[in-house]
């Protein structure tokens, strides 16, 4: 069988072909993503209040940002928190879902594949939460422990500073089974049955193995997608907070750095603060991406 | 503390005393007119049925007297004693001749009265009558508006005499109510509740009865009508009308209607909102030919499926024989012919050559006994659900013997008794209806729900949610049977010996017509081009029904105030990026209460003190109306919605436990104890608690210079103590749902915002009349008086900064916050939503015109003299932070409330600094 060889150059016509057709996509990604981010950055070194012109001031939000900003330094303490437990959680549960959703029948698989997709698409499903974590001391979780008699007192759940946290992280990894979540499961169905007999006659003792030295590196693009996606979606985790909690959290227990910027920009209208939250933000997410893609090389070896 | 127990005691003491003694003396006359607080003494007066039959053994003699008052002016809330003198005591009706006096406005509120015979109010509907005004259109070829579509017609109100037998405004009883009258001299006091009124004489008379359809056509004799040609009225040309809320509409819902248009709205039918009882509307018709004739409809009844509406038809003012006095409308889905006729014949009119007037009321004919007597079993539920209420709680528990047979046996008796009667009623019910189920659902749910209970008590609790939730749909099922709507297209008078042709409805023609109108829609130009009026650019974020209520109003007004307004509905995010942006907007409508204030240290609002007359217009609104709106002896925003906590109480289970309607904080403390004791509980929330201790006390958010927050001040500390107190030691719930739990009985007294009024009149309509409102408790001062403020929040209309022309932008606001042009607003909005939509204004005079009875209306003009609103400064958004996590940290963390409150006080400031230093900046 003849290999195909790598090409090393290409000619001009394919070059111009080749560019003209990722136009469509080039063109809004420029306009809608690449140029707001740049002027994310020049609006963060300004002071700017919406509604007159922008004010140069240098670096002066980014001093206050890490040196005066004790609630920027909790958001980002919270952020972290929510970021490690719902990102590589929510990934692995990913996974593992589609694992195993993996071993049924095509039919089942769609039905139950619907059933755990639909949290993350839905815009409303923080009202089931809240229904059931209502402070009402008739409400459905109060009332649930006040007969089994574990508590006499109905706790407002979603204002105790306590409680928030957790409970923030169990919603987020409800519904983080999403993109990433499909993408596995196209992923697994993907993967060629043969490569399976090769192992199991090469030495392979166990699904662990199989799963470690087949499966996990023939699915490194989308390990590698799905990673990407889980950093930047558990970075952003904002605007479930709002909606489930309130805004902000009592005490900003739960206050993110998505929060921290909207609470700028939406409420004090200090739009210029805000960008360099949001260029800091952006710091962060590139930096752990490429940590991420770092491990994740390592995967099947 | 000693003479605080000392003074505790006494009070209960003397509590008990009074509830004692109040039991003893019943029926008190009250000698003045109820306030707030002695409402409870109506409710304590019989119903009729009950009066009837304690005095049944009377004579109804057929005397007459009559006495001449020659339009003295009976003034709102005064009363007048007048001499009647008869020979022989008995019972006999009562008549009052009236003209009605017409208020500032067009919508005056209704006329409402109260009759004493001899110092006493004989039973409850004495105490609620309402008498008519009559309002006349007066031009009834429709104008049209530049697309085409009628324009409303303009109505006034005339003052003719009028006659008003008393009579139950309810409608459950029909014809004149007895009064009682001994022989000799006899004082009848009228009192007027609402509204002036003239009054011409009061004449008392034994019942009338009308003729009978015989005797009518012997009366008249033969008729001559043969060749007349049948006469035809348009029902939307109205004449006359008891209430302006009654109006032409238009439906397109099939092209039998006349007349219709394809591409334009035409005025076609009357009759959405003719529904209540004793509303009327009448028309003019010139008769070429005197003689008989018939009277055919073209209407459709179909609101109330399994059920008929009823109407009583007048000629001229007067009901022309019995037969006339109930006509009935059944349910159809689309437009029938009704024609006029008994359960015999068709019934022929006479009408002599010249002008009448024909009028329609909508009364409740064959329903109303069944309505009376489902009524009262209503109210006898009610009494023992409450009574079983207070030995389980709201959610008695399955599993324990309660031992109801021993604890309450009336009840279970009354239970058996009701179901009986549930069922007979049922039964009737079906066959005036002619079968259709779904009517008797309810009834018979309910019958069966207490045939359980009764024979099994060990199935009460089980069954005690849904014996709640039936007893709601019952009430629901009563409200919804009550209402009579008709709508009418036209009516024709038929010649005696002619064939009836009615209207066909087609169905090819139907879709042709709908088809039309869907082509039309695509050339039909919505955006009015105003022609010589100018157009103001105005955005709400509320919703579309407001939006088009809006600007249909301000197309009826374009002519005269030379403004006509393009509505635009948008999401309220998309304001700010406009304004940045430069959009010509001039007016944005309900803005937040927070936000004319942030806006205008920004720039991006207009100083309306500025704008000439604004004083004028200011001297509109309650004077704290405007302080949330005010930084710097500048004013941004006018306030539209102004709404405010009140008291809200459950008379009947007050009264059943002995408890005094608190009007001091001590007392409510004492409440909550008291109703803890039986299971029950209270629900305030803490904002409006912390609020309420705070501005009693005479503390303060901010400091006289507008620049810092004092809620780290002694009254704040203290303020802040005692709410968190209300929930830490008296363990009332932070969170809760106030509509349902004051209906099922388990939170009997709350504060909360007044108009929730609304939502429980339609959402809890089996404990109606079982509830009430009134000031919240207040403190007591130094110089003994009670201090009971509250705190106002409401939204406000803004004129921005990108406005074109401020002149008209300005003109457009006083239009808008105009007294006449609020009122038609909140009316239309309930026509369309019903009274849940009901609005709040920062202007006494549109709440008055808003469909408040006078005693709720007393309430609140109460409170109104002791409100307070909360300015807003820069930085002032941090302030909702500041007190939640307080609160929060106290609450549920057991931080000690003083510093948590005194930590979030100082962040506070430091934003509220941080943020005048940038308006300073800006300003320069």
């Amino acid at each position: 069988m003849k290999k195909a060889k790598p090409r090393k150059s290409y000619s001009r016509n394919e070059v111009r072909a080749g560019l003209i057709l990722a136009l469509p996509f080039f063109v809004p990604f420029l306009l809608f993503t690449i140029i707001p981010v740049l002027g994310s950055v020049i609006m963060s070194f300004t002071d700017f209040n919406m509604l007159s012109m922008p004010d140069f001031v240098g670096t002066d939000n980014y001093v206050r940002l890490f040196l005066q900003d004790s609630i920027f330094m909790k958001a980002m303490g919270n952020t972290f928190i929510l970021a490690l437990v719902i990102g590589p959680g929510g990934y692995i549960l990913s996974f593992i879902f589609a694992w195993l959703l993996n071993e049924i029948g095509p039919k089942v698989r769609t039905i139950l594949t619907f059933c755990f997709y639909a949290p993350s698409i839905s815009g409303n499903m923080v009202v089931i939460w809240q229904m059931f974590l209502s402070g009402d001391s008739q409400g459905y979780l109060n009332s649930i422990l006040y007969r089994l008699g574990i508590s006499s007192t109905p706790t407002i759940w979603l204002k105790n500073p306590e409680t928030i946290m957790p409970i923030i992280i169990i919603v987020s990894l409800w519904s983080s089974l999403g993109t990433s979540f499909l993408v596995f499961i196209a992923g697994l169905q993907g993967v060629d049955r043969s490569y399976y007999e090769a192992g199991a006659i090469d030495g392979l003792r166990n699904r662990w193995q199989e799963l470690w030295y087949i499966t996990l590196p023939l699915m490194k693009p989308q390990l590698l997608f799905s990673a990407v996606m889980s950093i930047t979606s558990s970075f952003g985790v904002g605007t479930l907070i709002t909606n489930l909690c309130g805004y902000p959290t009592v005490n900003y227990s739960a206050h993110t750095i998505m929060n921290h910027l909207s609470d700028y920009a939406g409420t004090r209208f200090e739009v210029g603060y805000a960008s360099a939250i949001a260029t800091v933000l952006f710091a962060m997410m590139i930096l752990c991406n490429k940590v991420i893609q770092k491990l994740l090389s390592k995967v099947g070896t | 503390m000693k003479s605080l127990k000392k003074n505790l005691s006494l009070l209960l003491v003397l509590t008990v005393i009074l509830t004692i003694l109040s039991q003893v003396v019943y029926g008190t006359e009250p000698s003045t007119l109820p306030s707030g607080n002695e409402v409870s003494q109506i409710w304590d007066l019989k119903g009729y049925d009950e009066w009837l039959a304690e005095v049944s053994e009377l004579e109804k003699p057929s005397e007459k007297a009559r006495v001449e008052l020659n339009g003295a002016l009976l003034e709102e809330g005064k009363s007048v004693d007048v001499a009647v003198t008869v020979a022989q005591s008995g019972l006999y009706c009562l008549k009052i001749g009236y003209t009605a006096v017409t208020g500032d406005s067009l919508f005056s509120s209704p006329i409402e009265l109260t009759v004493e015979v001899n110092g006493a109010v004989p039973y409850k509907e004495a105490a609620a009558l309402n008498l008519s005004r009559v309002f006349e259109t007066v031009d009834n070829e429709f104008k049209k508006d530049t697309s085409g579509n009628d324009i409303q017609p303009e109505i006034k109100e005339v003052t003719p005499e009028q006659e008003y037998i008393l009579s139950d405004s309810s409608g459950y009883h029909s014809g004149g109510l007895y009064l009682p009258f001994n022989a000799g001299n006899n004082t009848v006091k009228l009192s007027s509740e609402r509204s002036d009124i003239k009054l011409n004489y009061i004449e008392i008379c034994p019942q009338e009865e009308e003729i009978s359809y015989e005797q009518y056509l012997n009366e008249n004799g033969k008729g001559d009508s043969e060749n007349a040609d049948p006469i035809k009225i348009e029902a939307e040309k109205i004449y006359r009308k008891s209430d302006c809320t009654i109006v032409p509409a238009s439906d397109r819902s099939s092209s039998s209607v006349t007349p219709n248009s394809a591409s334009s709205l035409l005025l076609n039918t009357v009759g959405s909102n003719f529904s209540k009882i004793g509303q009327w509307v009448s028309w003019k018709v010139d008769v070429k030919q005197s003689g008989y004739y018939k009277i055919s409809l073209y209407a459709k009844q179909s609101v109330n499926s399994g059920s008929v509406s009823s109407r009583k038809i007048m000629i001229d003012g007067a009901v022309p024989f019995k037969e006339a006095e109930v006509i009935r409308f059944p349910f159809s889905e689309s437009y029938e012919n009704y024609t006029v006729s008994s359960e015999k014949e068709e019934l022929l009119f006479y009408l002599s050559e010249g002008e009448h007037e024909i009028a329609l009321e909508a009364v409740l004919g064959d329903m109303s006994e069944y309505l009376r007597r489902i009524s009262s079993i209503l109210s006898d539920l009610n009494e023992d659900y409450l009574k079983i209420l207070f030995y389980t709680g709201s959610s008695p528990d399955i599993y324990r013997n309660y031992g109801f047979e021993k604890l309450i046996p009336d009840v279970l008796e009354d239970f058996e008794k009701k179901s009986d009667e549930l069922e007979e009623i049922s039964t009737g019910l079906k066959e005036l209806s002619s079968g259709s189920g779904s009517s008797t659902v309810t009834l018979d749910k309910l019958a069966d729900i207490l045939n359980i209970m009764s024979q099994r008590t060990d199935k009460i609790a089980q069954n005690f949610s849904q014996f709640k939730e039936t007893l709601s749909a019952l009430g629901s099922w009563i409200n919804e049977y009550t209402s009579q709507p008709l709508q009418i297209d036209s009516i024709t008078l038929i010649p005696e010996n002619h064939q009836i042709e009615g209207k066909k409805e087609s169905f090819l023609k139907n879709l042709w017509f709908k088809f039309r109108i869907f082509l039309s829609s695509f050339t039909s130009d919505y955006d009015d081009e105003s022609g010589d009026t100018k157009q103001i650019n105005v955005w709400i974020a509320t919703g579309r029904d407001q939006s088009k209520i809006i600007d249909k109003l301000s197309q009826n007004d374009a002519a005269k105030t030379g403004i006509s307004a393009k509505v635009s509905l948008v999401s309220a995010d998309a304001l700010l990026p406009n304004v940045l942006a430069g959009s010509p907007i001039d007016i944005y409508l309900n803005a937040a209460v927070a936000d004319p204030i942030n806006y205008a240290i920004r720039g991006a609002v207009v100083d309306l003190t500025e704008l000439e007359d604004f004083e004028t217009v200011a001297e509109r609104f309650h004077p704290s109306a405007l302080i949330p709106f005010s930084y710097k002896g500048a004013v941004y925003a006018l306030p539209e919605s102004f709404d405010f906590p009140l008291m809200f109480y459950r008379k009947d289970i007050f009264d059943n436990l002995g408890i005094e309607i608190p009007e001091t904080w001590d007392q409510f403390y004492e409440a909550v104890a008291l109703l803890q004791k039986n299971n029950l509980t209270v629900g305030v929330t803490w904002t409006d608690m912390f609020n309420l201790m705070l501005y009693q006390s005479g503390g303060e958010y901010y400091n006289k210079e507008q620049n810092a927050s004092v809620l780290d001040s002694f009254e704040s500390i203290d303020a802040f103590a005692k709410t968190l107190k209300l929930y830490t030691d008296y363990n009332l719930p932070v969170e809760f749902s106030f509509a349902n739990r004051f209906k099922s009985g388990d939170m009997p007294l709350g504060i909360v915002p007044y108009t929730m009024y609304n939502q429980l009149y339609l959402f809890a309509p089996e404990i109606e009349g079982l509830w009430g409102f009134t000031s919240v408790p207040g403190m007591k001062q130094a110089d003994g008086s009670i201090n009971n403020s509250v705190i106002a929040s409401g939204t406000g209309a803004v004129m921005l900064r990108t406005t074109t022309d401020k002149q008209a932008a300005w003109d457009f606001l006083k239009w808008w916050t105009d007294t006449d042009t609020q009122i038609n607003f909140g009316i239309e909005m309930e026509k369309v939503m019903g009274a849940a939509a009901r609005q709040s204004s920062a202007n006494l005079d549109v709440v008055k015109g808003f469909p408040w009875s006078a005693q709720e209306f007393k309430v609140i003009s109460k409170q109104w003299e002791n409100i307070n609103t909360i300015s807003q400064i820069p930085g002032s958004y941090y302030i909702t932070r500041t007190l939640d996590f307080s609160f929060n940290s106290a609450y549920s963390l057991s931080e000690d409330s003083s510093r948590a409150l005194i930590r979030n006080v100082k962040e506070l400031n430091e934003e509220i600094s941080r943020k005048i230093a940038e308006f300073e900046k800006t300003e320069e």
